[in-house]
């Protein structure tokens, strides 16, 4: 008996040795490999249209060929690229909205390329470069941007008489009339599983959820402008005036399509994606973008969302890479191959050119509206500088539960605010960052 | 005993030690070979998973140098896991609603499935074979499909009770509001696993010999007394493997709450223990914490089947004494 197992034991062992032996190939020393060979780069992305942007790159040079695979969508590769990184494989690229790229400096995964790509920092807003400019390094390079507006259904407002919000007041008041028309109609929603939602509006009315100085953090989820934020919409939601369906949910694109959902606060990308296309395809063309409503008259607004694409601290070929990248994401060729493929809204100042000379595709929300153009540029102009944290992810699923649970049991919003708080000020201080 | 067997006795116990040393290398090599495969890949996929991750809980993730971005780096953190995990009233919440929505599905699951296998093995019961296989079929329906069905059968908007509710003029229910969410997702575990345990206390009745119940009918025996006192005694094993079967899967009840949480807000991301685990090592990039959560609840889930086994044995030895 003790025979057998001392056997099957070191059977065992062996074979996992063996296994472990077979690792992956360690990453070249030699960063800027020689111009002359042929350089594959493969680029992980949920965007659909990614291929074709990345095909244009192909075509217009032949020495890097860069390939596009889709590994699932926002916190899907998130993990995935998390654990191929760290087992020593993944891809060369990969895109990261921006409040991701914190979290994949500290993880290890994004490579500081700020030698590759100074060049391509005049080409942005500074408020978009701060969100790529982490400390001393560069992280990524900023591709799309979202900056907060307010979408709404042209045709219903001219219907029903209802003028355009320009303060949060004014929208508050708009709720409630709106709840008298029809009882199954609603102003807007609040998106309850969003937290970059959240945090923008938030960043509107003055609190940044983070900000950082000499090395050491500032974390305002709950307290200041951000409790003005929570009680105005604890408000809404208490008083039914707001629904609480996420978009790109069932219920919610049941109510876009239906027309009981008149209005939006969001980030560009409702307005220059395909949601509403993919939700309720029959009311494409109805709907119309604003500035997004503010507190006071000059409020910045933030972003909610717009990716960046980083360059892996496994990639063979950084520089290759980040070449690529600073092509599409900051040259004219570049953005306009972006916005020709995916319509997405872009980051650099040469592609809001390229953007501002495209008319809409008739799949776009508001393609109809006029001043489209007009009104998107000046949103962009608008914006603020934000940061993220390190622990951006422990945030938002803190948020989302706490939200979660003060709207099913009636809480205060603010009590879930300093239970978000809370929960990331003790995860950054237990993974050994400094707190104020 | 005959004589010739005693005579016969003396000459095989005086039959040489020599023999009995000789014995180990005579037995059978077969079976152990047979099951090595199966052994070793236990040991590849189970018994080493299950060290490295109890390995991974005593570790943690730091930032190593100052500034504000520095890089994690993996170290030694000791019990420090446990303590978060154990100190957390997350834990304590989400073990709250695992038990409510543990006495609502193991007893409806076994009592009934013991209730259907009874009545199909009732003497005059009709329609059995097509019976068996309508109460089976959900079964084979896999966990996530029938989740993302049942979701659309409870949400307000595509829901046909509330559909049925709203032409009757009656006011329309939320079933996957913070009132109802535990109990529908008890319903789509029931429907799911009613089928399966029916067929295990269904087959251990037909295994039960016929003459016990003659015996027992020429005793005066009503089947009602019958299934009491005769049937249900005898497939105790079977209804203990049931109950086994049961208890883990509660414990680890994941799929259904997960498919579940897109449509609703009542269900946080930490609704049950095995969804913290899941996001604390996925969505969080925090597999150090995960894997100390993970282990403390085998070692839970291991305490109560070994409970529940120790509780039956008990109650059986009592019976035969």
């Amino acid at each position: 008996m003790k025979k057998m197992l001392t056997t099957v034991g070191s059977v065992a062992v062996l074979a996992l040795a063996l296994t472990s032996c077979a690792g992956g190939d360690a990453p070249s020393d030699n960063p800027d490999s020689s111009s002359q060979e042929h350089v594959d780069l493969t680029w992980w992305t949920w965007w659909g249209t990614a291929q074709d942007m990345a095909d244009k790159y192909n075509a217009s040079q032949d020495r890097v060929t860069v390939t596009v695979e889709n590994v699932g969508g926002g916190t899907e590769q998130f993990t995935k690229l998390n654990q191929a990184v760290r087992a020593g494989e993944g891809p060369d690229l990969a895109l990261a909205e921006y409040q991701w790229l914190p979290s994949y400096l500290t993880a290890g995964v994004a490579k500081d390329i700020s030698e590759y790509v100074d060049e391509a920092k005049g080409e942005y807003n500074p408020a978009i470069w701060n969100l790529v400019q982490l400390g001393d390094g560069v992280y990524g390079v900023p591709l799309d941007q979202a900056p907060m507006l307010y979408i709404y259904r042209a045709d219903l407002f001219e219907q029903y008489g209802l003028e355009v919000p320009t303060t949060w007041d004014e929208f508050a008041e708009l709720a409630a009339q709106v709840r008298t028309i029809d009882p199954e109609m609603y102003l807007s929603t609040m998106p309850a599983q969003d937290a970059g939602w959240f945090a923008g509006l938030s960043a509107q009315a003055g609190a940044q959820w983070f900000s950082q100085k000499d090395g050491v953090w500032d974390v305002t989820i709950a307290g200041g402008a951000g409790d003005k934020v929570a009680d105005y919409w604890d408000g809404l939601v208490k008083d039914d005036l707001v629904l609480t369906d996420q978009y790109q949910t069932t219920e919610f694109n049941t109510r876009m399509a239906s027309g009981q959902l008149l209005s939006l606060p969001t980030g560009s990308w409702f307005a220059t994606g395909m949601s509403v296309f993919n939700g309720a395809p029959d009311t494409v063309g109805t709907w119309a973008i604003a500035p997004l409503p503010t507190w006071e008259k000059d409020d910045k607004v933030s972003f909610q969302g717009g990716s960046a694409a980083l360059v892996t601290t496994v990639s063979k070929h950084p520089k290759e890479a980040a070449e690529f990248l600073t092509w599409l994401g900051s040259q004219e060729d570049g953005q306009r191959a972006m916005i020709e493929a995916g319509g997405n809204f872009p980051a650099s100042n040469p592609g809001l050119d390229v953007y501002a000379s495209i008319p809409l595709s008739e799949q776009r929300a508001a393609y109809k509206q006029e001043d489209f153009h007009e009104i998107l540029t000046e949103v962009a102009g608008n914006t603020l500088e934000i940061t993220w944290a390190p622990n951006t992810t422990i945030a938002f699923s803190n948020y989302v539960d706490e939200i979660g649970r003060a709207i099913t049991s009636g809480t205060s919003f603010r009590d879930a605010l300093s239970k978000t708080q809370a929960a990331v000020v003790a995860d950054l201080e237990s993974s050994g960052f400094d707190v104020k | 005993m005959s004589v010739l067997t005693d005579e016969k006795l003396p000459a095989a116990a005086v039959a040489p030690p020599r023999a009995e040393r000789r014995r180990p290398s005579r037995r059978p090599r077969a079976p152990y070979a047979f099951v090595l495969p199966a052994a070793l890949l236990f040991l590849a996929f189970y018994l080493i998973p299950l060290g490295y991750a109890i390995y991974l809980s005593f570790r943690g993730a730091k930032v190593s140098g100052g500034g504000g971005y520095g890089t994690r780096e993996e170290t030694w953190v000791g019990l420090e896991n446990y303590a978060n995990v154990l100190t957390d009233p997350e834990l304590l919440a989400s073990l709250g609603r695992l038990l409510q929505y543990g006495l609502i599905t193991v007893p409806i699951t076994l009592g009934g499935a013991l209730l259907i296998a009874l009545l199909l093995d009732a003497p005059r019961a009709r329609f059995v074979t097509a019976s068996r296989t309508a109460i089976f079929a959900p079964y084979a329906v896999p966990g996530i499909i029938a989740s993302i069905m049942w979701g659309f059968l409870f949400l307000p908007s595509t829901s046909p009770l509330n559909a049925i509710l709203k032409s009757f003029g009656l006011p329309t229910l939320n079933l996957l509001d913070s009132s109802w969410v535990i109990g529908s997702l008890a319903n789509i575990a029931i429907w799911g696993a009613l089928g399966f345990n029916m067929i295990i206390l269904y087959t251990a009745l037909r295994a039960v010999p016929m003459e016990i119940y003659d015996s027992a009918r020429v005793d005066g025996c009503s089947e009602w007394q019958i299934a009491w006192r005769i049937k249900i005694p005898l497939i105790a094993p079977s209804l203990v493997l049931t109950s086994l079967f049961s208890l883990i899967a509660t414990l680890q009840v994941y799929s259904e709450p997960t498919t579940l949480r897109p449509l609703t807000s009542a269900i946080t991301s930490t609704f049950f223990p095995l969804m913290k685990v899941y996001r604390d090592a996925f969505t969080n990039d925090q597999i150090n914490a995960a894997a100390a959560m993970a282990v403390v609840i085998t070692v839970g889930t291991l305490v109560a089947s070994l409970g529940l086994l120790r509780l039956v044995q008990g109650k059986t030895n009592g019976d035969e004494r």
